[in-house]
């Protein structure tokens, strides 16, 4: 494109300019018009002024013809006193005069009688050659005779006849005849003004009877250089002139008057200003011509400058824009010029591209399909080809859903296209990995696909680009790992995590849509026994056999999951209280009828379940489990193989809640170390002991500091299996404390039945033994009758074990549990501890008494000693000294007290005791 | 260089000769009277600020109000005379009837050196006035108003007595009162006293003689007491009492007086004039136009006489 550079930028600067010249000529202008309009004005304002000057003049010969006419007599200083005030009030006036009427019958007598008024040498004069003579007769004379101000020098003026001056005359007729003033020039800037006094109180109609009545007139001269002057005061620069039209209508007199200041530098192009104007009253006229030669500095700039500065600004900015024009033209050319270049780098860069695109996807391992707007087939390449089962070929023009149809993994359903979604742009670019892709022969191969749109220069959508790859193999092996996470290995049913899930839909179910569901938890009896007769193998299939059953006898749609070791759980979905309790005994009974043989023994087991009802009132996950739990221990506690519904109320299942309570706060105590240890000493009734004896007793600390007794926490331990942890926590601590403090004293340590069975509970107590020196012979453990005995095997083992380190051992509780004596034959202990339900009633039970001295004999007989408990007073002590009990402890002995304080030295309990 | 300086010479002898012109103009004032005499006081007070600058002025005082010898005066007149022989003035002014009469009259009439007179009462004539070098203004007082007034007060006025110092203007005066009054049928007698007791004396009498007292001049009594004679007037205060002089305003009811210092302005404005050039034959002998009027509300009261309401309101009131 050819540009017309310089000469734009030209064109607009010069039409700048033209058109600042435009604006400054208005401006200018303007400014000569409003100087122009200034000017009138002042001269109205002259004009004015004059207009009142002369009207003033006016009224000071009308006043003064009053003042005469209307007094008896007024006198020279009455005039003079009148006089002086005006002339002093209007400068322009130089002559007040007082001219009577004397006719030439009273000539004579009007001299004398001036004579006699003090003017000894007056007459009435004519001018002559400059000089002031007697008059010649005439019919009349109009002589001066009051002038203000009186002056020597005007004093030769007194009885001068005005008519002997011509002029004067002139006026002064006019005057007469017209009853207003008149003027006639006096000298070039001087004229009299003339206005007739008539006899009686009104001025007469006729010119005749005007001619008759006058008798005098007043003048004044005026001084219309001062007039001027005066009125042009304070228009500096203002030349005027002023040119007196006389009654005739003549020219009779110019006066000038020039007020300039005679400043200098006024424009020599500058056009003065001119004006003419006329002033008219009551026979005075004076024409005006008013002149004002104009100087640089009249003129109001403001303006011409306000247009120079817009207009030259106007032109710069018109300058600039065509400029900028230019430089844009020039700028899109070049631009045009390399967006040519560029498409044609970028045609080419694109055909590369495209190639090496096609390249791509046709190597790459993903399937790609492509679509056009309406989701037609526009591209397959090779690997979609090959899981489609579509060519390319085939499927150009097809709609997506016909080559590339995919269901849902999870519920085999139809999956949405992708098409319509990214067409419709409402989804974003989306990988979607729960896809099966159906090909053309039907065949089902796991994907992975995304899909998204494709879009052109305006981000219109244009298609679609569907990309996928085969995830079959990485499918199944997640299905696999999914299924291992959530089954238990043995049965093949869900596990305790899976299990717990569902139940966590459930009550979310039974909460949000008001199903019902119910819980069956389900602990097998006697399996133990089968376990430890038949072995982990049997137990195992045992195990097995009753996962078939549980799953035979609940529905599809119901949950079936191994809890651990011999418990089950069962989520009965939509299930009604009486449902559920119908399918419970149902699994109670099948399990019951249930005879598993092994190696031709057949074994019968039962089993405990209970039973909770998932609904809206549900709590959370934990209660209902624990509710579940507590149930079924309750059908335990009730004899076996019974079903337990829980209830909210029941206060049985209430205790065992409250234990399960108990199990977070004392897993909390073991990790805060909140336990504390007694002493309860244990004194010799037989002989004078000086070793000091003492059960380790065990205290927890509450978080609010409170001292709890075992009785309130031990069952719920033993229950729950902490038991270990709570005896480690007591050996550890004793050893510790013993190794200190009072290595002498000899220490009984309860066991519980739990650490027994625990394989590494030996392997801990002697670590402790070895780790802090305690001697094993100052330290017996107490293990219960029932303890012992539900765990012979391990029980034998441990006590064997540490009997050979020194250690020596008691049976706790005997006579309360099984109290076969039979055991004792192999349990190796070295104390028995009576039941303290016998002692404490023994003086007062003969049979308590006969229970505490058997067991005595007995062991005595065994070569064990025994140890009396709950000896609270002096008649039992008496009374077990008396039947040979080698040891007795109780509140009749000493309180257990904190460890610290037995450090104190004890008090010989058994002075008085011993035989 | 050097024209700057010649130059420099020439405006200094210039300004030098205007200097000498300047000083070389000369006004003597010759008055018929003495300085604090209330009229001549009246006449310098005008004057002297109108000639300065134009003239150098001198005064020489006739003394005549106090010494009423005709001898006397003659004596000053002549070393008026002398003095004017002596100094040469450019001009001359006269004040009053003295020295127009034994100074002007005598040695001055028809002379180069100009005269202009003032303070002569009611005419020149009697001097002979006007000279071709001597001109003036004439001292007139309001004498037609204050007959006027004298009618609308006295009922009927026939008789009056003219008391006054016996002295030569009284005179004059009284002949100017007789014809003025004379002509409005009023007889005027005229008392002239050269004593306080005589002024008491002619007062007292008047009381009983005159149906109304014209007070003329003091000047002359030599033993002039003014408060005795405000006493006294007062005392005896009956019948109308005026005045044409405004220092005897005191002692008059009512007084219409000239003012001397119209007569020292005009006197002082010729005498410029003719010293600019202008000769006095040129310039018309003129009267003066300016009085005042002043009231002795004191005396009229004791009289018991009422004045107009428009006269009481204008004229000037004194104790």
């Amino acid at each position: 494109m050819a540009l017309r550079r310089p000469p734009l930028r030209v064109s607009l600067g010069l039409l700048g300019l033209a058109f600042t010249a435009a604006l400054v000529l208005g401006a200018w202008l303007d400014a000569r018009a409003t100087a122009h309009r200034a000017f009138l004005a002042e001269t109205a304002q002259i004009h004015d002024g004059i207009l009142q000057r002369l009207k003033a003049a006016d009224q000071v010969s009308t006043s003064l013809g009053t003042l005469i006419n209307s007094s008896f007599r007024v006198d020279r200083d009455q005039f003079r006193v009148f006089s002086e005030q005006v002339l002093m009030r209007h400068r322009f006036l130089l002559s007040t005069v007082y001219v009577p009427l004397v006719t030439d019958a009273e000539r004579q007598e009007f001299e004398q009688q001036q004579h006699g008024n003090g003017f000894p040498t007056f007459a009435i004069t004519d001018r002559r050659d400059g000089n002031y003579v007697a008059a010649g007769r005439r019919d009349r004379y109009l002589p001066l005779l009051y002038h203000e101000p009186f002056e020597p020098a005007t004093a030769s003026l007194i009885g001068f006849d005005l008519l002997s001056n011509p002029t004067f005359a002139q006026a002064i007729e006019y005057a007469i005849d017209t009853a207003s003033a008149s003027t006639a020039a006096d000298t070039a800037h001087t004229y009299w003004l003339f206005k007739a006094i008539y006899a009686g109180k009104a001025v007469p109609e006729a010119r005749e009877e005007r001619r008759r009545a006058v008798n005098g007139l007043i003048a004044l001269r005026v001084d219309t250089r001062y007039l001027l002057q005066d009125a042009v005061h304070g228009h500096e620069g203002l030349d005027a002139t002023a040119r007196l039209h006389t009654a005739a209508g003549a020219v009779s007199v110019v006066a000038l008057t020039a007020s300039g200041t005679g400043r200098s530098g006024y424009g020599r192009f500058m056009k003065a200003l001119t004006a003419r104007d006329a002033v008219r009253i009551h026979g005075q006229q004076l024409e005006l011509d008013f002149t004002r030669r104009l100087h640089w500095g009249d003129l109001d700039y403001k303006l011409v400058v306000i247009a120079a500065v817009t207009g030259l600004l106007m032109s710069i900015l018109l300058a600039v824009a065509g400029q900028s024009i230019y430089l844009r033209a020039r700028e899109r050319e070049h631009r045009h010029h390399e967006i040519q270049r560029q498409v044609r780098e970028k045609t080419v860069e694109l055909a590369l591209e495209k190639e090496r695109a096609q390249v791509t996807l046709a190597s790459i391992g993903d399937g790609v399909i492509t679509t056009d707007a309406q989701g037609r087939v526009e591209y397959l390449n090779p690997v979609a080809e090959q899981l489609t089962g579509w060519s390319a070929a085939e499927a150009h023009g097809r709609l997506l859903p016909e080559v590339f149809s995919i269901i849902r993994d999870d519920t085999r359903k139809q999956a949405d296209s992708p098409l319509q979604a990214y067409l419709d742009e409402t989804q974003a670019h989306e990988l979607r990995r729960d896809s099966v892709l159906v090909d053309r022969e039907g065949n089902e191969i796991a994907i992975d696909h995304s899909a998204a749109p494709i879009r052109d220069r305006e981000n219109q959508i244009i298609g679609v680009v569907v990309a996928f790859h085969d995830v079959s193999h990485e499918r199944q092996l997640a299905q696999e790992m999914s299924y291992q996470a959530t089954h238990d290995a043995l049965t093949g049913l869900y596990n305790r995590r899976a299990f717990e899930d569902r139940l966590r839909d459930a009550l979310l179910d039974a909460k949000h849509n008001g199903f019902v569901h119910v819980l069956l938890y389900l602990d097998l009896d006697q399996f133990k026994i089968v376990n430890d007769a038949a072995g982990h193998v049997a137990g195992d299939e045992l195990l097995r056999h009753v996962s078939a059953l549980l799953l035979a006898e609940t529905r599809r749609s119901d949950t079936v999951a191994r809890l651990g070791g011999d418990e089950f759980g069962v989520l009965l979905h939509e299930c009604a209280r009486e449902e559920g309790l119908k399918i419970a005994h149902k699994i109670r009974q099948v399990v019951h009828d249930f005879r598993f043989v092994w190696k031709d023994r057949s074994y019968a087991i039962g089993v405990s379940i209970g039973m909770v009802m998932v609904n809206g009132d549900s709590d959370s996950l934990s209660t209902i489990l624990s509710a579940a739990d507590a149930a079924c221990y309750a059908a335990k506690d009730k004899g076996r193989n019974r079903v337990q519904l829980f209830q909210a109320d029941d206060a049985e299942l209430a205790r065992r809640r409250g234990e399960m309570q108990w199990v977070t706060r004392l897993s909390k105590a073991l990790e805060e170390d909140r336990f504390v240890l007694y002493a309860q000493p244990i004194v010799s009734l037989l002989s004078q002991m000086k070793e000091a004896r003492y059960e380790v007793l065990i205290r927890m600390i509450t978080e609010e500091g409170e001292i709890v007794p075992p009785g309130a926490f031990v069952p719920a331990a033993e229950r729950y299996l902490l038991m270990p942890d709570i005896d480690r926590w007591v050996v550890h601590s004793l050893l510790n404390w013993a190794a200190i403090h009072c290595g002498c004293a000899f220490y009984t340590i309860n066991l519980s039945g739990e650490s027994l069975n625990d394989d590494n509970f030996l392997a801990f107590v002697l670590e402790q033994f070895e780790r802090t020196g305690v001697p094993p012979e100052k330290i017996c453990f107490e293990i219960t009758e029932t303890a012992a005995v539900a765990n012979l095997s391990s029980a034998m083992q441990f006590i064997t074990a540490l009997k050979k380190r020194g250690c020596q051992f008691s049976l706790d509780d005997f006579g309360a549990g099984w109290s076969s004596f039979a055991y004792l034959k192999n349990l190796p202990v070295d104390y028995l501890k009576i039941d303290g339900g016998f002692v404490k009633d023994m003086v007062n039970d003969p049979l308590d008494f006969a229970m505490v001295n058997s067991i005595n004999q007995i062991g005595h007989a065994m070569g064990i000693r025994t140890v009396a408990e709950f000896a609270e007073s002096e008649e039992i002590l008496r009374r077990l000294a008396e039947i040979g009990v080698d040891y007795a402890q109780g509140y009749g002995i000493g309180r257990p007290r904190p460890l610290e304080e037995i450090l104190v030295p004890l008090r010989n309990v058994t002075a008085g005791w011993g035989r | 260089m050097g024209r700057f300086i010649a130059m420099l010479c020439l405006l200094t002898l210039s300004l030098l000769a205007h200097s000498d012109d300047a000083a070389a103009a000369r006004c003597l004032y010759v008055s018929s009277y003495h300085a604090g005499y209330e009229w001549n006081d009246g006449i310098e007070r005008s004057m002297g600020p109108i000639l300065q600058g134009h003239c150098e002025l001198r005064k020489f005082y006739m003394d005549g109000k106090r010494h009423l010898d005709p001898a006397f005066a003659e004596d000053k007149a002549r070393q008026a005379k002398a003095l004017i022989d002596d100094w040469r003035p450019d001009v001359i002014i006269a004040a009053d009837d003295n020295a127009a009469k034994y100074l002007v009259m005598r040695y001055l009439r028809n002379v180069a050196t100009p005269v202009v007179f003032c303070g002569l009462n009611w005419t020149a004539e009697p001097y002979g006035l006007p000279y071709p070098n001597a001109t003036g203004m004439i001292e007139v007082g309001p004498i037609e108003p204050l007959v006027s007034e004298v009618r609308q007060v006295v009922k009927n006025p026939r008789r009056a007595v003219f008391l006054s110092a016996d002295e030569i203007t009284q005179h004059k005066e009284y002949a100017i009162a007789r014809t003025v009054f004379g002509k409005q049928g009023m007889a005027v007698t005229h008392k002239a006293v050269r004593t306080m007791a005589a002024w008491e004396a002619g007062y007292t009498a008047a009381q009983k003689n005159a149906d109304f007292i014209i007070i003329g001049n003091y000047a002359g009594i030599h033993d002039w007491d003014p408060a005795r004679a405000q006493k006294h007037a007062h005392d005896h205060a009956r019948k109308f009492t005026v005045s044409y002089l405004d220092w005897m305003a005191p002692f008059s009811m009512l007084t219409m007086a000239k003012i001397a210092d119209e007569q020292g302005e005009w006197a002082a404005k010729t005498a410029v004039l003719i010293l600019e050039g202008a000769q006095p034959a040129s310039i018309p002998v003129v009267a003066n136009r300016r009085w005042n009027m002043f009231i002795n509300l004191r005396l009229l009261n004791k009289a018991r006489f009422k004045l107009a309401g428009d006269i009481v309101r204008k004229a000037i009131k004194v104790e």
